[in-house]
Formats: structure tokens, C-alpha cells, sequence
């Protein structure tokens, strides 16, 4: 029983927690051990202080368990002799170990965005030590064994603390590249928070709220950056039209049908005046903030502007030809010159579509054969998407739209 | 690129509270599965409300039972009179404290009204030293 009501406040002091173990012993492999092993000896312990401060509880016993693993642990010993001497402390670390931008969380955003990982790495480890999403979940949402996953995590957290484990900013001569990797894992970290790779939730809340948290932090830290502030104009935008995303059936409710005077007006006020500021300097995030201005602020979906929206994926595409955003260009150049012209479209990107963007094509092909009327395509097209789609909700869409494009098969 | 100064985060916090739990004497023996059980989700639930009403939890202990206390009085000629607990005297004593950052005194109150105890709650604002 007392799992399940540990089970918010581990969540809530996860990074708190795992940022001073990691402080405190300098290894990031020993940090999350130990605060494993301190977080079951909690759920049956009885002090009254995991009540009122269960962070410091679990960080206390959690330090404790450190020193004696360094203690009995002869490699340990060698590399880490403060702490097997019982010795070490917040403070005996450099001082680059102290996250200069007071939240835990950014901290370990930057430790996990290591340049010397690649970025699905990144991304794991963000939802790792960020999120405190188990790896076993992490490794389900990335279609991995969980054998794999971990070895992978293994691997990543040895190799960042090869080249020195870093809770600062991006700085020197790489500073503008690596502020880009931590934009870009934020914007993934969103992503799958609104998005979920499966599971019968359309995403996650916290996830999506932690990665708002994070492009704030980043923001605050550099307001002048145009892609900072288009990071967080776009992350804001969309997550402004999050209420009502999932209908009564629990079927994800497109763009199209979306009650509109479900979203948030105060937000989409805040993130049209950031995506303003970001346009100038012409960056993805600050036209993907665009882009999605351009939809929040459409009073319905029949006003919808189009022709602005394609020029600005125009420049989007221009600037950054990946897939995805191929893909988003068609479907929008299908509502500005027809669903024919889309398919068209598609055909011609198509072949160079990943796998990973497979249902998303899929989906949008069936779309388009829909408008045009070709009911057994389209039914045919979404049957073909939703065998590749693992999110619940979306495959709730799909399966209706099979249904009422049967149904008006038979009319 | 220099760090930023704590204005970092719009903040909703403007004043600091000491929230006291003032209750019977707490003895771990006798707590039932369910009463500690209850205690975890109360106390979770205090958290998530902290959390809910953008205020936030700065800090806190629990703390040791009376028996471990002692009392401290100034002596007539200069030395302090320890009186060690339990103090019998009184059946409630501060088992515990949470200081908190809210909006304002409204919410602070509002907020500690949620706080778990068996006995009362104590809300102290903290003073503030000018200039700070």
C-alpha cells in the first residue's frame, strides 16, 4: 500500500534528489542505485520524516547507502575515495556540479544532453533523470527491449561521466550547438508528453508540463535567444489547445472538430507575443511557433489562414528538410489547393519518408482519399494506419473513421 | 552566456510561512498500517495542494517526540535552568513544521488549513528583515 502513495511524492522529488545524489557521489550509475535502493527501503519504513520532508529522507539514506557500497566495493574505492571515506559532501565536488540556474530539473536536462550522445540517447536519459519515468516504461515507448534500453543507459551514463558530467549551461565555443541539442530534446520531451508512443493515454501530463517548465528555465536563462523564445512560443501555442483533446470514447478529436472554446485564451495571448518576438530570426522552433500561432488563433477551423500557414512551412522546410516536416507541408498544402494536389504531394515525398513517420503518412493519405471521396482507399488507408499506430486514442480515431467510412460504403 | 539571477521563474511567492503541527505526542509503536498509510496520503495531499495553488514547500522536518526535548530557561544568576521531556505538563507539543512560500497571508492561511495534525495547527508568517 505504501508504494502507491510514495509513488507522487518519488515522482515529485525525483529530481531534487537525484541531482544532490549525483552531487554527492559523482557518479550518476551509484547516484540512481542508491536512490533506488533508498526509495524501497521508504515504502516500509515508519519515520515520521518521510512524511514532511520524504526528499531529505530518502537523500539521507540514500547517501548513507553510497558510502558503504563505496566502502565494500574495491574499484569504487579507488574512484571515489571521499565518499568510501565517508568524506564526501555537497561540497567537496567541483563547482561545476552546482546547477547554476537553481532549478534541479534544467541541471539535469544539461547533463543529459551530453554532445558526445546521440539524440534518442539524450532523450531517454532526459526522461530517465528529468521525468523519473523508469527505464523499463522508457524502453517500451521506444520500441526497445528493456535489456537494451538499459545497457544503452549504462553505456551513456559511463561515457558522460568520462568526459565529465556537466549540470552547467553550454558554454565556450560549442555553446550555440549545444544549446540547439537541449532545445531540441526539450521539444521531443513535449512531444512525447503530448503524444504518447503508446499506451491508452493520448500522453502524458507531467511530461508535457515538466517540458513547459524546462523551455521557461531555458528562456529565463537566455531571453535573447530567438530559438529560446520560439521553443517556448511553440511549446505554449500548442499545449494551449490541450483540453478536449480526447472525446468521451476516448478517441484523440483532430484539429478540425476541436471545440475551440475549450483552449486557453491567456496562453495563446502569451505564446503569440513570444512567437512574435522569435519570427525575426527565422529558426524552426520560431516558425514551427508560427505555424502553430497561426491554428491557435484561427477562430475556427474554416477560417483557418491557409496561405499563411503553407509559406511559413515553405521557409520551415527550407530551412530544416526533415521528414516530419515534409509531411506536415503536404497535408497543409492539401487544404490550401486541394486534397488531389496533397495526394500528389505525398507521392512525390513519400519515398523518402522514414519508418517513423510511416502512420503519420498513412493517416494523412487516408485523409486526403477521404475528402476526395474514395471511401474504400480511404477505409483501406486507415485500416494500413492504425496496424502501425500503438497510441491508444489515435487508434480510437482510426477505428471510427473505418467505421463511418464503411457505414457510408453501404449508404 | 552569464547565469541568471533568481528572477529566472515568474514567481508567485512573495511571503514565507512556518506552518506548526502542534498534537498529541506521536508514538511510532502504536500506529496502525492504515493510520500510517492515511498519514502518507494526508501529507501527499498537503503537498499537492502546496503544489496545485503555485505556492510552494521551502523546507521541513518532523521532529523527535517530547521525550527527547528539552527546555531551556534563562537562570536569576545567569545560568540557563534545562529542564529535559517529556513535558508533562502539556499533552500537545510541535511534532513537526513545514515553512512554505505563498502569495499572500489569504492563501498561506487557506493552505495550512489542509495540513495534516491530531491536535492544531500553528501559522506563522515569517518576519521579514527590511531591505532583504
Amino acid at each position: 500500500m505504501a508504494v502507491g502513495a510514495l509513488e507522487h511524492v518519488f515522482r515529485r522529488e525525483w529530481p531534487r534528489m537525484l541531482a544532490a545524489m549525483i552531487r554527492y557521489t559523482g557518479s550518476l550509475e551509484l547516484a540512481e542505485d542508491c536512490l533506488q535502493e533508498a526509495m524501497l527501503r521508504a515504502t516500509t519504513a515508519r519515520d515520521r520524516e518521510l512524511l514532511i520532508n520524504p526528499g531529505a529522507w530518502i537523500t539521507t539514506v540514500a547517501k548513507r547507502i553510497a558510502v558503504d557500497t563505496a566502502r565494500r566495493d574495491a574499484v569504487l574505492r579507488t574512484k571515489l575515495p571521499l565518499l568510501a571515506a565517508g568524506e564526501a559532501s555537497d561540497f567537496v565536488l567541483d563547482d561545476h556540479l552546482e546547477s547554476p540556474i537553481g532549478d534541479d530539473r534544467l541541471g539535469l536536462l544539461f547533463v543529459a544532453c551530453a554532445p558526445e550522445l546521440a539524440t534518442e540517447t539524450r532523450l531517454a536519459l532526459a526522461l530517465r533523470f528529468v521525468c523519473g519515468i523508469p527505464t523499463v516504461d522508457i524502453a517500451d515507448a521506444m520500441l526497445v527491449s528493456h535489456t537494451s534500453m538499459s545497457a544503452r543507459l549504462t553505456r551513456a551514463k559511463r561515457q558522460i561521466e568520462r568526459s565529465g558530467i556537466r549540470f552547467a549551461p553550454p558554454d565556450g565555443a560549442n555553446e550555440a550547438e549545444r544549446l540547439r541539442d537541449v532545445l531540441a530534446t526539450v521539444h521531443v520531451l513535449y512531444t512525447v508528453g503530448h503524444t504518447a508512443f503508446d499506451g491508452d493515454q493520448l500522453g502524458s501530463r507531467p511530461v508535457a508540463t515538466t517540458a513547459i517548465d524546462l523551455a521557461r528555465g531555458l528562456h529565463a536563462f537566455a531571453p535573447t535567444d530567438s530559438e529560446t523564445t520560439g521553443l517556448l512560443a511553440l511549446l505554449i501555442l500548442t499545449d494551449a489547445r490541450s483540453a478536449g483533446r480526447v472525446d468521451d470514447q476516448g478517441s484523440v478529436v483532430t484539429l478540425e472538430h476541436a471545440d475551440r472554446r475549450l483552449w486557453r485564451r491567456d496562453r495563446i495571448d502569451e505564446g503569440l507575443e513570444l512567437a512574435a518576438l522569435a519570427l525575426p530570426g527565422g529558426g524552426q522552433l520560431a516558425l514551427q511557433a508560427g505555424i502553430s500561432g497561426l491554428h491557435s488563433s484561427a477562430p475556427t477551423w474554416a477560417a483557418t489562414d491557409w496561405s499563411a500557414i503553407c509559406s511559413l512551412y515553405d521557409r520551415l522546410v527550407d530551412r530544416w528538410p526533415a521528414p516530419s516536416a515534409q509531411l506536415a507541408r503536404v497535408i497543409a498544402r492539401s487544404f490550401l489547393l486541394g486534397p488531389q494536389r496533397g495526394l500528389d504531394e505525398l507521392a512525390d515525398v513519400e519515398a523518402e519518408l522514414p519508418v517513423s513517420t510511416t502512420r503519420q503518412a498513412l493517416a494523412a493519405r487516408a485523409d486526403m482519399l477521404g475528402r476526395l471521396g474514395r471511401v474504400n482507399e480511404a477505409r483501406d488507408a486507415y485500416i494500413r494506419a492504425r496496424s502501425h499506430e500503438r497510441n491508444g486514442p489515435i487508434r480510437g480515431y482510426y477505428g471510427r473513421r473505418i467505421d463511418e467510412l464503411s457505414a457510408s460504403d453501404r449508404a | 552566456m552569464p547565469p541568471s539571477g533568481p528572477d529566472r521563474k515568474e514567481r508567485t511567492v512573495s511571503e514565507e510561512f512556518i506552518v506548526m503541527i502542534v498534537e498529541p505526542d506521536w508514538d511510532p509503536a502504536s500506529v496502525t498500517e492504515e493510520q500510517w498509510a492515511e498519514s502518507i496520503k494526508s501529507h501527499g495531499a498537503f503537498a499537492q495542494a502546496v503544489a496545485d495553488a503555485g505556492a510552494q514547500i521551502l523546507g521541513g522536518d518532523a521532529l523527535q517526540s517530547s521525550s527527547a526535548a528539552v527546555r531551556i530557561t534563562p537562570g536569576t544568576n545567569g545560568k540557563a535552568v534545562f529542564t529535559d521531556g517529556p513535558f508533562t505538563e502539556t499533552k500537545e507539543v510541535v511534532s513537526g513544521y513545514y515553512k512554505i512560500g505563498a502569495r499572500d497571508a489569504a492563501q498561506a492561511r487557506e493552505l495550512a488549513a489542509l495540513c495534516p495534525t491530531t491536535g492544531w495547527i500553528e501559522l506563522y508568517p515569517v518576519l521579514q528583515v527590511a531591505g532583504m
